[in-house]
């Protein structure tokens, strides 16, 4: 067959969600930040729930998410995403309300705010993104920086006994009474992204459903903070990141929280 | 807040205005206006729940005793600069630091000049009775909307703490969701029935822009001074001293200018002179 | 059993040449153009092979920056056999 027998619009298979506006992501070539951005447009978009969606922001890399994903948007203090999510559900909640976090972000300078939302069971989604460096500000040591790894602050790679160790925060949430669904995911082979979509999609309906706080976290890789190709950056994910964040279901109540 | 028909009510306990907050959970406005109350689970994570809600188009507010206003001034200053309104409610402590729990009137700059980072203002309404107080909860709302700003009650522990007879306002039903879309087109409550898209942020970094920004907010104050600055007036027709006071002292200072008055009517008595 | 033609169409412009599609392609369709680069100055994907495209869609979903649109359409088999 010819391209032009195939390149036909009623033989179109895949192209980029609605939602996701056309305009060039300030993200670094190979960044999962637009992966997990055209996700979540996908999955609002096949839910058909725009209308009635909320996104929060955080500080960091992802601050502009608002400028990508074409629904409402609040932008957060650094780390206060899931307070200002508390308040738009609690308000409005018939919404699908969600934030988007990055380590520092969630597992920081939110640590407070991100573990009492979930421990109150708020009807929200957090999107962690998880990359165990500091993107925006140019590199710096994270929570989640895997003992040995060198960042901008821990030049000669994180010890523990001057830098404690990586912060797994997923599965302490995962014991918290208020989570409904803890998963970890990550989008760097298509089958990852097949499933972290599918991750999405629940977390979301979940919201909508009132079912409790979904946490999806995604491992991703930040190949220029780890100073690696995209390519070189997946492989020394899978390769390091995954033993101290191994990926799967972490939580699955399917009727919800008790309340 | 709950007769004014507010939304929501955000807080942290704090002495000498954790009242407030034991009193909302104790009516449960949910049950009836459709309030929603949360205690937070710091000063911090209050303002932001305030500031959430208050991008959304809702009446919310939040009260607080001076350390904890302290705290939530980055909220302050994000409410100020994303142009939400919001009523906060500081019940002044004396400081500085932890301080003590009994009243103080130490957060008079904090509360005029800003308080947080960046140059904003907020409006600050300062009662001196607890009719003052519940009056000024309507007052600081209507004009925290009517400009887009924050609106502040800058109480001290002794009007705070104070019992008094008070009228209370007629309720008002709380605005619908329908209403609020309306009356706050720039709101994020999602794109109901497709709208262009809300974001509502306080970041900016065109510096054109945010020079731009800053000088909106700017004439946004210019205008507040010219149309809202207020003051009750007692006897300054043929007065020789002017005695200015806000809060509990405005109470102190005007007992003082009775008796000085009262003094005063003696001497010119006493010494033949007319009375006035 | 039909065979299925895929080809993509990448939004050049929008590339930013980060290898993904080249490296999650099962057939080893895509490269990065070696000379060319776009006004952004990356070297973007294109179909080397475009005769070994199966329409996977596997480029497309790791893409981070959403500049690939998938087509698939299967042969008719021969009316003759």
């Amino acid at each position: 067959m010819e391209l032009n027998d195939i390149i036909k619009p009623e033989n179109k298979v895949y192209s980029e969600p609605k939602l996701l506006n056309r305009v060039h992501m300030h993200y670094c070539p190979g960044c999962s930040h637009g992966v997990v951005h055209k996700l979540v447009a996908q999955v609002i978009e096949e839910m058909g729930v725009a209308e009635k969606t909320v996104g929060i922001s955080p500080v960091g890399c992802a601050v502009f998410a608002y400028n990508y994903i074409d629904v409402d948007w609040e932008e957060a203090p650094h780390g206060r995403a899931t307070a200002l999510a508390t308040a738009v559900k609690r308000l409005w909640p018939e919404n699908l309300v969600f934030t988007y976090q990055g380590d520092g972000d969630f597992s920081a300078i939110g640590t407070c705010e991100s573990i009492h939302a979930c421990n109150r069971g708020e009807n929200i989604v957090i999107i962690f993104i998880n990359n165990a460096i500091y993107g925006m500000t140019g590199g710096q040591m994270a929570p989640t920086t895997l003992l040995g790894q060198k960042t901008a602050t821990c030049p000669y790679g994180r010890r523990p006994d001057l830098n404690g160790y990586p912060l797994a925060i997923t599965p302490l949430l995962a014991q918290l009474d208020g989570t409904c669904y803890v998963t970890r995911q990550s989008v760097h082979t298509p089958a990852n992204v097949r499933k972290a979509k599918a991750a999405l999609r629940k977390a979301f309906e979940n919201s909508i459903n009132c079912k409790g706080t979904s946490v999806v976290e995604i491992v991703s890789a930040c190949n220029t903070g780890w100073k690696l190709t995209p390519e070189k950056a997946n492989k020394w994910m899978e390769e390091n990141m995954f033993a101290k964040y191994p990926l799967g279901d972490l939580k699955d109540l399917k009727d919800g929280i008790q309340r | 807040m709950i007769r004014y028909g507010a939304d929501g009510y955000f807080g942290y306990p704090i002495t000498p205005q954790s009242e407030v907050l034991e009193k909302l959970e104790e009516e449960m406005p949910w049950e009836t206006t459709g309030m929603v109350v949360l205690q937070a689970e710091s000063e911090v994570a209050a303002i932001n729940m305030v500031y959430g809600g208050a991008m959304t188009g809702k009446a919310v507010c939040t009260s607080t005793s001076s350390p904890g206003f302290s705290l939530m001034q980055e909220g302050v200053s994000y409410l100020a600069a994303s142009e939400v309104p919001a009523l906060l409610i500081n019940v002044q402590r004396g400081g500085p630091g932890l301080g003590t729990i009994h009243a103080s009137q130490a957060d008079y700059f904090q509360a005029c000049k800003g308080g947080g980072h960046g140059d904003y203002h907020m409006i600050v309404l300062a009662p001196s009775s607890v009719q003052e107080m519940a009056d000024m909860v309507a007052l600081g709302f209507d004009l925290a909307f009517k400009y887009r700003c924050v609106s502040m009650i800058l109480a001290d522990g002794t009007i705070g703490q104070l019992m008094e007879k008070v009228v209370l306002p007629e309720q008002r039903p709380r605005r619908t969701d329908d209403e609020i879309r309306e009356q706050c087109p720039w709101a994020v409550n999602g794109r109901k029935g497709m709208r262009p898209s809300n974001v509502v942020t306080s970041l900016e970094l065109d510096d054109d822009k945010m020079e731009e920004n800053n000088w909106r907010f700017q004439a946004c104050y210019r205008e507040i001074e010219k149309n809202e600055t207020r003051c009750e007036l007692i006897d300054t027709d043929d007065c020789d001293y002017l005695i200015t006071a806000f809060g509990t002292t405005a109470r102190v200072a005007m007992k003082t200018m009775e008796l000085a008055r009262a003094e005063a009517r003696g001497r010119q008595e006493r010494q033949g002179h007319p009375v006035r | 059993m039909a065979k299925f033609h895929g080809a993509v169409v990448v939004n050049t412009e929008r590339c930013k040449g980060c290898r993904l599609c080249v490296v999650a392609c099962p057939c080893n369709v895509l490269n990065l153009k070696e000379k060319e680069v776009n006004d952004r100055g990356y070297h973007f994907a294109y179909m080397e092979q475009p005769e070994l495209c199966i329409g996977c869609q596997s480029c497309a979903m790791v893409c981070p920056d959403a500049c690939i649109e998938v087509y698939r359409a299967s042969a008719k088999p021969s009316p003759w056999r």
